[in-house]
Order: C-alpha cells, then sequence, then structure tokens
C-alpha cells in the first residue's frame, strides 16, 4: 500500500493533532509533520515544493473519516445495461 | 459563457449483421453523458516541478463520464501511473459487494476538449476505469463550477463554465 509509512504516522498522532488543528490539513513526509495547513492545495504546493514528484500524505484532521461512495463503482454500475 | 454541446451516436446491429445508426437519444442512454479530456498533473505540483527544472509528464487524453452520483472526481489507476502521479492519500472506498477497499488519491488536472479551460482536481481518487473505456469519471467537486444540461430527448448534453 502507497504512504504506509505516513499513515501509521498518522494515525499514532492523529488525537492530538485533532486538539490543536482541528480541520486543517496535515502533510506528513516518512515519519515527519512537516506542517499544518489551511487547505489542501497549500499543502500540495508545500509538498511539491519540498518533495517535487515524490508521494507523500496530505489529510484533513477529521474526527470521523467516513469512506467515499461513488455509486457507479460500489455497486458496479459503471456501462451496466440491461439483458 | 464558453459552452460545449454534444450530440451522441451510436450504432447498432440488425439481426442479418447490417450496422445502423442508431437515434441520438439512445446514443446518450447507452454511453452516457461523455467528454473527451486531457488528464495531467495538478497546478499545485506542476508548477514546482517546474520551478525546479524538472520535466512534466506527457497529458493522457481519453474519455470521461460526467457522473452526478460521484461526489469525487475519480481518475482511472491505469492513466495515473502514465502521468507519474504522485500519492497524496489514501482513502476507503466503499463498496456494495465486500468490504470497503483502499484507493490512492491523485493531484490531478483535467482539460475538456471544447472547453477553454481546466479543471484542478487535486484530490482525485484512482479507480480501475480503463476496462470501461474511460481515464476518469467527472465528480460534483468539478461540476460544482459548471451548469450541466442533459437533454434526452434530443441525444445532447451541453456544458457551460
Amino acid at each position: 500500500m502507497a504512504l504506509e509509512k505516513e499513515l501509521q504516522f498518522f494515525a499514532e498522532n492523529k488525537t492530538q493533532w485533532l486538539k490543536a488543528h482541528f480541520g486543517k490539513f496535515v502533510l506528513v513526509k516518512g515519519s515527519e509533520l512537516i506542517g499544518v495547513y489551511d487547505n489542501a492545495e497549500t499543502a500540495l504546493t508545500e509538498g511539491a515544493k519540498k518533495f517535487g514528484a515524490e508521494s507523500f500524505l496530505v489529510r484533513q484532521l477529521n474526527p470521523e473519516e467516513k469512506d467515499i461512495y461513488i455509486p457507479a463503482l460500489a455497486l458496479g454500475l459503471l456501462h451496466a445495461h440491461p439483458a | 459563457m464558453p459552452i460545449l454541446h454534444s450530440q451522441f451516436q451510436a450504432e447498432g446491429k440488425t439481426p442479418d449483421g447490417k450496422i445502423i445508426q442508431l437515434p441520438a437519444q439512445v446514443g446518450l442512454a447507452v454511453r452516457g453523458p461523455l467528454v473527451q479530456v486531457t488528464g495531467s498533473l495538478a497546478d499545485q505540483i506542476a508548477s514546482e516541478l517546474i520551478k525546479q527544472g524538472k520535466a512534466i509528464p506527457a497529458p493522457v487524453q481519453g474519455l470521461a463520464l460526467i457522473d452526478t452520483g460521484a461526489g469525487s472526481t475519480c481518475i482511472d489507476e491505469e492513466a495515473a501511473q502514465k502521468l507519474q502521479l504522485p500519492v497524496v492519500n489514501v482513502v476507503n472506498m466503499a463498496s456494495a459487494s465486500h468490504a470497503s477497499a483502499k484507493a490512492n488519491v491523485y493531484p490531478a488536472k483535467f482539460q475538456i476538449t471544447g472547453l477553454p479551460m481546466t479543471f484542478n482536481a487535486p484530490m482525485s481518487i484512482g479507480a480501475p476505469l480503463a476496462a470501461q473505456g474511460l481515464i476518469a469519471l467527472i465528480g460534483r467537486d468539478l461540476l460544482q463550477h459548471c451548469t450541466l444540461i442533459y437533454n434526452g430527448h434530443l441525444g445532447q448534453i451541453s456544458l457551460c463554465i
């Protein structure tokens, strides 16, 4: 899985970060918090400045992380036709 | 106001194998509201790479389905690999048939052919779309900037910015 290290680091620190930065976006590379930003776009720009085209984690600090639901994909309906 | 106007076409086969043109409304109903798009790296990443003197991967062209049911825009996983997009998040994608699966999130950008502007989609969700002949699903995160008219009777769509 991509970003395994970053996701583990995020999970370990999320509770603490939530208290201080609720609703903001963190930028994580490896096991390091690079910064906290008001929006995803700024976090992406900062990530690209530091790491170029390498992968890095940008994630909003929310208490609940809901599953993404795309009906066409979740239900396998993409281009489904009645027989 | 820039407007993209598309008339859909479809072909069918008669029992004796003859190919015939079907009405436009059938074309739209069968294929869905498709648009030709060019996918590339999101502005936030591309501009930094240019500043650093690094090469930007060549854009990828293909079809995108306008999907008003999708909250987020999705990019085909293979197209994301071709564009060498970095992974910037991993999300859980719900499924009706099995447990939710992990999906990569990519910083992408799309230009819809026929419209003179690009749509930045910095948090596009990776999904296996190539088997359906698609490189993207255009979701409500991009459609929030547009007016979409779906004219089923005439087999036409109009997309205005």
